[in-house]
């Protein structure tokens, strides 16, 4: 029986706990039912007061209207005595000023600050937040838990799970942990074993100059940027939510053609990926549904392949991809991805509702294959995560489109 | 009037014309080049080449074709216009769930009815985004032959982040009770709330009335 918190409280809550531990259940169960429905013995009818916020944002979005203001007003913003609260959240992901911006086309955090400012207009009692937060750039969670906590809220409770909780300690007041949580349905041990040799050792420098792009209808989004990435080192792309992260990363991977400037590979070769995306770069993008194309495990990823191994996911091989949790499912979107076997390598989120122990698998997989020569791109918000990599080099993109690279391997 | 291509010609841009007032011209040329030309060019080959009487040569019938097509192409598209501006100024504003209201359909229905136009723009996102998950895998070109020849190969997950995403939006409008709140939504800067979209709508409706009376009239 899990131990609810106490009523009244403002501050935010976090269900601690491994994957496969029933942390989600529970904010399933809770959002059903309500404090008292959780604290009962017998399960009491469905509350409508509570809300859901899971990893895939735009699920929690109403898709009802065309713009962030109308999205905002059919909440009841204009109203709503959290109107100070919510507009403290919106500021965080600088949507503040997207208010004609259509939710699709948001970043994936911009979507998750959405998603939980118009959840907090319309919960009564709790708000659950799924991993949600760790698609956010450390100050924008830390500025998010904040307005999470504030006393006008008027009596809602936060409550996190999150695999990311340690670096956020001294900047919120969490409370750690719902002791007593379920025994896990199902443990799936994640191996490691010596993927070394599934990524091939040719890769090259690569890099941009002075490239400028934009989306159709939008301000630039990089303006005159110029940088490079070398093999040997796994390189983490980091900034705020919306910067242009995963842009910069479907640019180097072809799957977007610059405006202006030049991609070049090796020794200033000029490179024009766009004419075969994906062949030289290979790209895991963050959600994992959208890049799963076969109806078995085994058509996936090779079932011999030790990468299949090194995920856990020899004894899912019959296994449809959409059936499997979604903590399962980004581990076999990262297997199929690495598994294409391109001299370089782009993961946006990989450690997306992952916990500690499946991101140091992750670190140690990344390392070796960084020293074997590999190129390696990590688009993500943990510095914890950076911390792990022996060799990271650590390139920051601001809204301003200022670039600034440095090594950070004597940082930690 | 229904075969006459310059009354048709005239009808079309018309309602071109009040499409354009409301804002609607691109999503109706978008059909027109997706569906209509296509149609009307279909039309030209298969009577003027295709389909031969018992004594003729196919390319005799051109000089007929050709008029049939137009007439074919521009009464599509004056009743497609006609719909369009009679129907796409009632998504998004509210106006549609009174609508439905209106005839007594329960609140269920209405989310399926509302839930089957705003999952056109969930399509589009999806479906781009799986295309770029392709691209990337190295599998498929991004040009337009290339995006043709994945769409089997999108099919699957399309359908099932969809089908997901619709479950996930139908527990969250019900829960937050978004349909009650969309009926009373009212944005003052939305477009589809101005005075020339009724009269347009006005225009239309009487246009039709007085066209369908003077053809049974015949």
């Amino acid at each position: 029986m899990m131990s609810p918190p106490p009523a009244g409280t403002h501050s935010v809550l976090a269900i601690e706990g491994r994957n496969f531990s029933g942390r989600s259940d529970a904010l399933h169960r809770l959002t059903k039912q309500g404090l008292e429905g959780a604290r009962a013995s017998s399960p009491p009818k469905a509350t409508r007061a509570n809300t859901y916020v899971g990893v895939d944002a735009q699920n929690y979005l109403s898709g009802l209207l065309p713009t962030l203001r109308g999205e905002l007003e059919l909440h009841g913003i204009v109203t709503s005595p959290r109107r100070c609260a919510v507009e403290a959240v919106l500021a965080t992901g600088n949507l503040s000023n997207l208010a004609a911006r259509n939710p699709v086309t948001l970043s994936g955090g911009q979507q998750v600050i959405l998603a939980i400012a118009t959840a907090l207009l319309s919960t009564r009692e709790i708000l659950a937040i799924d991993c949600s937060l760790e698609q956010l750039s450390p100050e924008n969670r830390t500025q998010v838990l904040q307005a999470l906590g504030r006393p006008d809220l008027h009596g809602v409770q936060t409550i996190l799970a999150d695999n990311r909780l340690l670096e956020f300690r001294d900047s919120v007041s969490v409370q750690a942990g719902l002791p007593d949580v379920s025994e896990p349905a199902t443990s799936v041990p994640v191996m490691l074993a010596d993927i070394l040799a599934t990524i091939p050792t040719s890769a090259q420098p690569l890099g941009l100059e002075g490239v400028n792009f934009s989306y159709q209808s939008g301000k630039p989004v990089f303006r005159n940027l110029t940088c490079q990435f070398d093999p040997g080192y796994v390189h983490f792309i980091v900034g705020p939510n919306g910067v242009g992260k995963s842009s910069l990363g479907k640019l180097l991977c072809g799957l977007f053609k610059p405006h202006g400037g030049s991609l070049w590979v090796g020794n200033h070769v000029p490179w024009q990926p766009w004419l075969n995306p994906g062949r030289s770069v290979a790209y895991h993008f963050q959600n994992p549904d959208l890049q799963l194309f076969r109806t078995r495990v085994a058509d996936v990823v090779d079932a011999s392949d030790e990468v299949t191994e090194a995920f856990g996911l020899t004894k899912f091989l019959s296994e449809h991809p959409l059936d499997l949790p979604f903590v399962l499912r980004k581990r076999l979107a990262i297997a199929s991805t690495v598994a294409r076997r391109r001299p370089w390598l782009i993961l946006d989120e990989p450690i997306l509702g992952q916990d500690d122990s499946t991101a140091r698998i992750l670190a140690r997989i990344l390392d070796r294959a960084a020293a074997s020569g590999a190129g390696i791109i990590v688009i993500t918000h943990s510095k914890w995560f950076r911390s792990l990599v022996a060799r990271p080099r650590l390139l920051t993109l601001h809204p301003e489109n200022e670039r600034e690279e440095q090594h950070v391997a004597n940082s930690f | 009037m229904a075969d006459n291509v310059w009354l048709l010609l005239g009808a079309w841009l018309s309602f071109l014309m009040a499409l354009t007032a409301v804002g609607f011209v691109r999503i109706h040329l978008r059909l027109t080049l997706a569906f209509v030309i296509p149609l009307a060019v279909s039309s030209l080959v298969i009577n003027a080449l295709i389909a031969v009487a018992p004594g003729e040569m196919p390319g005799d019938r051109f000089g007929r074709a050709v008029p049939l097509a137009f007439a074919l192409a521009f009464r599509v598209s004056a009743i497609a216009a006609a719909i369009q501006l009679c129907f796409l100024p009632l998504i998004a504003n509210g106006n549609l769930v009174n609508f439905l209201r209106a005839w007594r359909l329960p609140d269920s229905a209405v989310l399926v009815v509302i839930g089957g136009i705003t999952i056109l723009a969930e399509v589009r996102a999806r479906g781009r985004q799986i295309f770029e998950a392709r691209l990337a895998q190295g599998l498929g070109t991004a040009n337009r032959w290339g995006a043709l020849r994945q769409i089997p190969f999108m099919l699957m997950p399309l359908f099932v982040s969809m089908l997901e995403s619709s479950a996930a939006r139908a527990i969250l409008w019900q829960e937050r009770r978004l349909v009650n709140q969309l009926a009373n939504y009212r944005v003052t800067d939305q477009k589809t709330d101005s005075a020339c979209i009724w009269c347009a709508r006005l225009v239309v409706s009487c246009a039709w009335c007085v066209a369908a009376a003077l053809l049974r009239s015949k």
